[in-house]
């Protein structure tokens, strides 16, 4: 009987029988082992991380907040008022800043941590110097939207639900040393067209330095060393990285002349979508929320029959008819010919009777207008986060400095280039506000409105909050084409008058409700971050 | 363990040599020893033995009883009942004749000087005979002392059935059965003695002859619904089962360890008996009802309503609408929706043999049509079971179950129910030149249900193979060697056509369809050894055992878009540059030792232990293997002295049992990678945060008990009273969303680390009583009834899992000292009805300023309850509104016996449970939550109506129509009176006749002698009427798994159960 018994349990199975890894996904302890696998691993922090941004958080919060957008859809952005319980703008944007931070942590600890790699260091330090971009990129979003957020740097370790807020000083902070880091190991020359360089860094380095010179200070004392920080890197990306402004606005703007398999030639970074959507998220879903009609995107999207530009923006246009190159690439006015959008059906000609300006930036047409590239809700084309002209007008105003005016001959010719391109007439003495005025203009719709008034509240909160107390947010206005009018066109314009102004308790948008259930820390004051607690990579 | 059967297998004369084997009713391992004693007295008595003739009939009907067991006491001579009951037997006077079957009270003749004896059987309505399957093997009822239950074939019959985890409803104690969709085949909910996990299947582990089944919990995400709705439970005829004994207790369900937690449902399916071959036919018809209707409103009060959307300013107006009194009624679209539909079910079954193989095989052919057109399931399946005595000492056994089965889920998976409630009615369904009618434009629009019900093409079909095979070996007395291996294969084919359409304005340009194509393998093999001994008056049973198991799945799917044509419907047809391929596999392993004891002291005393040790791929080499003891202990105190005179009691067991068993279900020992298009090739990224020190879910549960048998059996009580512990919850906590995870799929995110963390309780008390009444020969009457009460608590948790339904106000709580997944909510205070009623009030607006006008709080809005009084109305003053589980739930049988006709009526129900009204939530807050062209509830049509929208006149503002409690028009909703309250919680409390039938037996005399033997003819309706205060379809909605957890008492507007009304025959040839 007891041989019987040995036997039965003598049936035991061999060790590796419950040894299952995955076989059909990769672990993060067998990747990261070679060059190749080092840059797949940072190729998605160019596209799905940042859906969750783009698909709602880019209009919402930079355009719609800033002034430039109508929308039903986020009438609260657009009236500073954004309710805590808001689940689909609110929650996801500020998830998606966090998702980010989180890829980019962990990538750069599986790329540090790797055992047995023999990827290139020059490679690692790629790779890792994506990592800190994108994560610096997120921190930015952050600081300006939430003001002192909590900074996490390793998502294992810290994983919990108590990382204090720390304090807007400290994001800052942050946010430099991660572009510095990224700057520093990032070779000169993208490793794959579309993916970061030195250069792309060091814009993005002129712009955080710039925006940081007015934190906590008054106008004409904004720190020095800040402002000659971004002059230093937007001269260097400008007389060294080889990209010149391409002389047509209009084109640039174009699906075919800006996606991931084409690079907008004056792109120092964009975010890389795919034309598909599968897995969700690799998409770029602007298309079909904003382009007016389903004859322009003929994939069953195109729900923008009510997003348009903001009263404001239309103003700035009637009133500058000279400006209109950038005008008709911006936003669509009634009676207005697109005759490559939907071009096998004849264009688009957008009509009288719905007296609205809808959206044309990023509206790109039918997959048969890109190459038969594009789906539903995936239109080909990259969203730009940061090109030349920005450098231009970050140098021209870092050069300005702490002056009230400039009639510097460097600071006049870029920002002077950027008017020519436009075909608007030359200025020879520029103060901060034309400065600002100006990338507004030629960066209408690309998400920075809102972060360039907060940057001039950092330092001037009574005139930013004046200028948005000025601007026409009305809910509903008409615009309407006078027929036959033509250059330049004459139109009718009515709107609604409505004016929201934002003062320091509607500054920032409130933390969503979800989330403070979860994480009570942040309702507690901020704290300075112990910079030492970085890790050495 | 193959063979369960209770009943001698041997034909009439034919003596068994081998006992052991013989699988008899009642005490048999006691007469087998017995016997053994009996031969070695040897053959000395006096009186000659003569041939004695006999008869046994039963003393209810004076039927003749096949198979009994006459055996002279105290020898080896036994003779067993022919056909109509008779027997001739070897025996002298004096000697006695114990007489037993199953089902009857053994009988004790003594032979006197006549060769001719009538052998009158009573019923046993206690079963005490009765042997019962248990883990890896059977026992005698009477040895039990685990809680255990059994529900036969005869029961599951008297409800029409889909699929056999629904035939469970109701019939056991502790056993708690929902549905959460209506869809035909849709898998039902099984839960044994409350929740015990949080994130993992809660589901019992079902044991089919051997194949072990753990279902998958029903999952739900409106976005992106499961392909299918059934179970692996779908492709079973519920009429191949003979028994399904459901393992409760902490001691019983031990044995399997690791997958023991829920609970375990052993089901034995029919096998064949000796005796002549008997063949079987039945049919089935159903006629299911049209479900009643969800009030929303009609033409006339939806073009009211869209006016005063225009008003608010919410939309343009609909000159269409300009006179809401000249319009007619409109679509009433549940009503074209819904039909009235057929579900047959037609089988047959053949089955015999002789004293060395026995064989039973059956076909069934079911197929039933959804009530909404676009859904249904079909299902064909064959049996074969097989069992052969090759020696005295060795048998084996196959068994195999080929299944086919359809699921067609285009309504579920377009959500039409849903569709149905809102599209509005001023769209037709068919416009007059025969073309589906449609809205005039795309955006903001829904579809139209009914055409998507018909053009769309979703569906499942799955080929299944459930089988096994097994060697018994008996080399030496009472020693066993069981050897068995059995295999669950399915191959699955999920296809998915979306044609392009135009219904009217309403523009669907792009044809979508997706194919996939799905296996899936299991297999086990185990070996045991098992010794029994009887030494005195110790009884000893001990068993030890391996097993190994393994499963996987792989799967290959692809899709295109763009088809040219919608005639052709394959890959093939669609644009190869829209085309997406990918495919996954995956596998797992379990590996176990196990072993138990079972000592019983003159039937008086039990003891028991096991242990059993689990491996699982699961988890890392640092935590691996889990541990499960049990221990249980009976005290049959009516076999004590000074019980046996207290007549009335037949049987009294007193039980206490402990035992640990686990769950394993988690993954998350690995860190994945996802991949990721890019324009570089793919990409790839964390998918989730590891855990390397992941491991076993643990329950640890006491349990005592009492079986109570009285008056001749026809009282009998149980009752059990449990608490059960579980611990290391594998959960996936939602940490602060600053961490980087989600709970949900979203672009890019890593999901959050399951771990083992948390704790809880359930406690609870389960009574069944079961009666007969009456029982004579013309009416008898008995009743069933089980009353079950469970109530859990969690005792730790790292962070409270709030868990948000579809990224809407509707959330659900689990939180240390609370029960599992609680509805939390605001409570809504009525609605402002003037200036200073706002201005008085906590501040509802964002920012917390407070802002009287139309564009912040204003007359007609909701007002919430400041709860923590801090002046602001926020996530702080949510609170708990509700909780989704019944305080208890019970079922009650009555079965009547009249002559040749028999009734039974089942009541079911369920009580104190909440459910939040998600479709009357969704369907109730003007513009809201549904839009400005959806169709609301009739109620909405008394929407708050301020009497002025001006913010200049805001002192003035007053409510013109107080008295409702629905919110004014608010575009954009600046108040948030979409805040889920109280007002969305309702009472799911409901008792159910959930079936009534009516039986004919016809005699067998009027068939003469024609092929038919026997008939019986039965009508039944099912679902005749339910009691409830619930305004949604259907009070039961069950349970489903959404983002992880599992989440109880949401009601999304689930496709509607419905009254069936039921034709049946079943003839015997």
């Amino acid at each position: 009987m007891l041989i019987a018994a040995s036997i039965v349990l003598g049936l035991g199975c061999s060790k590796s029988f419950l040894n299952r890894p995955p076989i059909s996904n990769l672990t993060s302890g067998n990747f990261y082992q070679t060059d190749a696998e080092v840059m797949a691993g940072t190729a998605p922090l160019y596209n799905i991380t940042w859906f969750d941004y783009n698909d709602k958080a880019f209009l919402a919060f930079g355009v719609a907040k800033g002034g430039s957008l109508n929308s039903n859809d986020r009438t609260p952005y657009i009236e500073f008022d954004a309710s805590a319980t808001d689940q689909t703008t609110l929650l996801t944007g500020y998830k998606a800043f966090y998702k980010i931070v989180a890829q980019s942590n962990l990538t750069m600890l599986n790329i540090a941590g790797a055992t047995g790699s023999t990827a290139s260091d020059s490679i690692k330090n790629y790779g890792l110097a994506e990592c800190h971009f994108m994560r610096g990129l997120a921190y930015y979003f952050l600081v300006s939207n939430w003001g002192a957020v909590p900074i996490v740097y390793n998502n294992i370790t810290q994983l919990s639900d108590s990382i204090p807020r720390n304090t807007i000083e400290s994001v800052w902070q942050f946010i430099l040393l991660d572009m510095r880091w990224a700057s520093t190991h990032l070779p000169a020359a993208s490793y794959q067209p579309g993916r970061i360089n030195k250069y792309s860094v060091e814009g993005m380095l002129a712009k955080m330095y710039l925006i940081r010179s007015g934190l906590d200070k008054t106008e004409g004392s904004r720190t020095q060393s800040d402002l000659d920080s971004a002059k230093y890197y937007a001269a260097d990306v400008i007389q060294n990285s080889g990209i010149i402004l391409p002389s047509d606005y209009y084109a640039m703007f174009k699906g075919v002349n800006n996606n991931s398999s084409n690079n907008n030639a004056e792109s120092l970074f964009s975010l890389q979508w795919m034309p598909e959507s599968s897995p969700w998220g690799v998409n770029n879903s602007f298309q079909a929320y904003m382009a007016f009609e389903p004859q322009i995107t003929q994939t069953g999207d195109g729900w923008g029959a009510a997003q348009g530009g903001s009263a404001d923006l239309i103003s700035y246009y009637l009133n500058h008819p000279e400006d209109s190159i950038r005008r008709k690439a911006t936003i669509m006015f009634p009676g207005d010919v697109y005759p490559e959008l939907n071009a096998a059906n004849g264009g688009i000609t957008v009509p009288n009777s719905t007296g609205y300006a809808y959206i044309k930036k990023y509206v790109i047409g039918s997959p048969a207008d890109n190459n038969n590239k594009g789906g539903f809700m995936a239109a080909f084309t990259n969203t730009i986060v940061l090109r030349m002209a920005e450098v231009y007008l970050i140098y021209a105003e870092a050069i300005m400095g702490n002056s009230a005016s400039t009639s510097d001959a460097t600071a006049l010719q870029y920002f002077n280039a950027v008017r020519a391109r436009a075909g608007v007439p030359s200025m020879s003495s520029i103060a901060f506000t034309d400065i600002f005025q100006e990338k507004r203009v030629e960066g209408a719709l690309e998400g920075n409105e809102w972060y360039d008034i907060l940057r001039w509240y950092y330092f001037a909160p009574a005139k930013a909050m004046a200028y948005v107390a000025a601007q026409d947010r009305s809910i509903s206005y008409t615009l309407t084409w006078t027929p036959n009018t033509y250059a330049p066109r004459q139109y009718t314009f009515t709107s609604s008058g409505e004016h929201f102004a934002f003062n320091a308790n509607n500054l920032y948008l409130p933390f969503p409700e979800s989330e403070m259930v979860m994480a009570p820390s942040l309702a507690e004051p901020a704290v300075p971050f112990d910079f030492s607690k970085l890790p050495n990579f | 363990m193959r063979k369960k059967r209770n009943h001698p297998d041997t034909i009439p004369g034919v003596r068994s040599s081998n006992p052991i084997w013989r699988l008899l009713p009642g005490v048999l391992l006691g007469l087998l020893l017995m016997s053994g004693w009996i031969t070695s007295q040897g053959q000395s008595t006096a009186p000659p033995k003569r041939n004695i003739s006999g008869k046994v009939i039963s003393t209810t009907d004076h039927q003749p009883i096949v198979g009994a067991t006459v055996m002279v006491k105290g020898t080896s001579t036994v003779a067993v009942s022919d056909g109509s009951g008779g027997f001739t037997i070897k025996a002298a006077a004096g000697d006695v004749l114990v007489i037993s079957s199953i089902g009857h009270l053994t009988t004790r003749i003594k032979v006197g000087s006549s060769d001719n004896i009538i052998a009158g059987m009573s019923e046993d309505y206690g079963h005490l005979n009765d042997v019962v399957v248990i883990g890896y093997g059977q026992m005698k009822k009477t040895d039990l002392s685990s809680a255990q239950t059994t529900v036969t074939a005869a029961d599951i019959q008297k409800t029409v059935n889909t699929t056999l985890d629904e035939a469970l409803q109701g019939r056991a104690a502790g056993v708690y059965v929902s549905q959460p969709s209506g869809q035909p085949g849709a898998g039902a909910n099984v839960l044994i003695r409350g929740i015990s996990s949080l994130t993992q299947n809660t589901q019992p582990l079902y044991v089919i002859d051997g194949v072990q089944i753990t279902p998958t919990q029903f999952a739900d995400d409106p976005n992106n619904h499961p392909t299918g709705f059934a179970n692996a439970l779908s492709g079973i005829n519920p009429d191949d089962i003979e028994t399904m004994n459901i393992l409760e207790g902490p001691a019983a369900t031990a044995i399997y360890g690791s997958s023991g937690a829920n609970g375990v449902i052993m089901i034995t399916t029919k096998h064949g008996k000796a005796g002549e071959t008997r063949f079987s036919a039945s049919t089935l018809w159903t006629v299911q009802d049209k479900p009643k209707e969800i009030p929303v409103m009609n033409l006339q009060q939806y073009a009211t309503f869209n006016n005063g959307i225009v008003a608010a300013g919410g939309a343009a107006a609909n000159p269409l609408f300009a006179d809401p009194s000249a319009l007619g009624p409109g679509t009433d679209w549940q009503n074209a929706l819904y039909r009235r539909t057929i579900l047959q079910k037609h089988t047959f079954t053949v089955s015999g043999g002789n004293d060395r193989s026995t064989f039973y095989m059956s076909g069934e052919y079911f197929n039933q049509t959804g009530i909404a057109p676009g859904s249904g399931f079909t299902r064909a399946t064959t049996r074969i079971n097989l069992d052969n005595k090759v020696r005295k000492w060795v048998r084996i056994g196959l068994s195999m179950s080929p299944s086919y089965t359809v699921e067609k889920v285009n309504t579920t998976n377009a959500g039409i129910v849903q569709m149905a409630i809102q599209q509005n009615p001023s769209i037709p369904v068919k416009n007059p030149d025969g073309s589906w009618g449609g809205p005039t434009s795309s955006q903001y629009q829904a579809s139209n249900p009914v055409a998507l019900s018909y053009i769309n093409s979703d569906y499942n079909k799955s080929l299944g193979l459930m089988g096994g095979a097994y060697v018994d070996i008996t080399p030496m007395k009472g020693l066993v060697f069981h050897t068995e291996a059995n295999t669950n294969l399915s191959y699955l084919n999920n296809y998915i056509f979306h044609p392009s359409y135009q219904f009217d304005g309403l523009i669907n340009p792009t044809t979508y369809s997706y194919v996939n194509e799905y296996y899936n393998y299991w297999w086990n093999w185990h070996a045991r050894l098992q010794y029994d001994t009887k030494i005195g008056l110790h009884a000893i049973t001990a068993m030890i055992g391996h097993e190994a198991q393994s499963g996987g799945n792989g799967s290959l799917q692809g899709s295109r878009q763009n088809y040219v044509t919608n005639s052709i419907q394959d890959l093939n047809g669609g644009d190869q540059s829209t085309s997406i391929a990918n495919s996954n596999r995956s596998d797992w392993a379990t590996e176990s030792y196990f072993g138990r004891v079972n000592y019983v002291y003159n039937d008086r005393y039990i003891l028991f232990a096991s242990l059993r040790g689990d491996g699982s791929s699961n988890f890392g080499p640092l935590k691996r293997w889990g541990y499960f003891p049990a221990a249980s202990a009976a005290w049959r105190i009516s076999q004590e002295n000074f019980m046996k005179n207290i007549k009335p009691i037949n049987d009294l067991k007193l039980r206490v049992e402990y035992g640990a068993s686990g769950n394993s279900g988690a993954s998350g020992y690995y860190a994945n990678l996802q991949t990721v298009p890019t324009a570089w090739g793919s990409g790839f990224l964390s998918q989730n945060f590891s855990n390397p020190y992941l491991h076993w879910e643990t329950d640890k549960t006491i349990n005592a008990g009492f079986d109570l048998h009285m008056y001749n059996n026809r009282v009998e009580l149980t009752a059990d009273v449990y608490k059960k512990f579980t611990s290391n919850l594998l959960t996936t906590n939602p940490y602060a969303y600053y961490n980087g995870g989600d709970i949900a799929y979203s672009a890019g995110y890593i999901s959050w680390p399951t771990t083992n963390v948390g704790s809880m309780w359930n406690k609870g008390l389960a009574v069944t009583l079961n009666t007969v009444n009456i029982d004579n020969r013309i009416l008898t009457w008995k009743t069933n009834f089980n009353i079950s009460f469970d109530r859990n608590k969690v005792t730790q948790l790292i962070t409270p899992i709030n868990t948000t339904w579809n990224s809407t106000q509707v959330e659900f709580l689990t939180e240390v000292g609370h029960p599992v997944g609680m509805i939390t909510g605001y409570i809504a205070q009525g609605l402002f009805q003037n200036y200073n009623d706002i201005a008085t009030h906590a501040v509802q607006t964002a920012g917390g300023v407070l802002n009287v006008s139309p564009q912040g709080t204003w007359v007609g809005d909701v007002k919430f309850k400041d709860l923590n009084g801090d002046g602001q109305i926020n996530a702080s003053d949510r609170t708990i509104i509700g909780n989704p589980w019944p305080k208890f739930t019970f079922g009650f049988n009555n079965s009547f016996s009249y002559k040749r006709f028999d009734l039974n009526i089942f009541i079911i129900g369920s009580v104190g449970n909440d459910i939040v009204n998600y479709m009357k939530y969704d369907n109730t807050i003007p513009l809201d939550n549904s839009g400005v062209y959806s169709n609301y509830l009739k109620a909405v049509a008394n929407y708050a109506r301020p009497s002025t929208l001006d913010t200049s006149d805001a002192k003035t503002a007053v409510l013109t129509n107080p008295g409702y409690n629905i919110p004014r028009i608010a575009p954009a909703d600046p108040n948030g009176n979409n805040r889920l309250s109280q007002w969305n919680v309702e009472s799911g409390t409901y008792v159910r006749l959930k079936n009534i039938s009516l039986a004919y037996n016809f005699p067998t005399k009027i068939f003469g002698q024609s092929f038919i033997r026997g008939l019986r003819a039965a009508v039944n309706v099912q679902n005749l009427f339910t009691l409830t205060k619930y305004s949604g379809y259907d009070p039961e909605i069950g349970m489903v798994n959404y983002g992880g957890v599992n989440m109880v008492g949401i009601d999304t507007g689930r496709y509607p159960n419905v009254r069936m009304y039921t034709f049946n025959v079943v003839a015997d040839f």
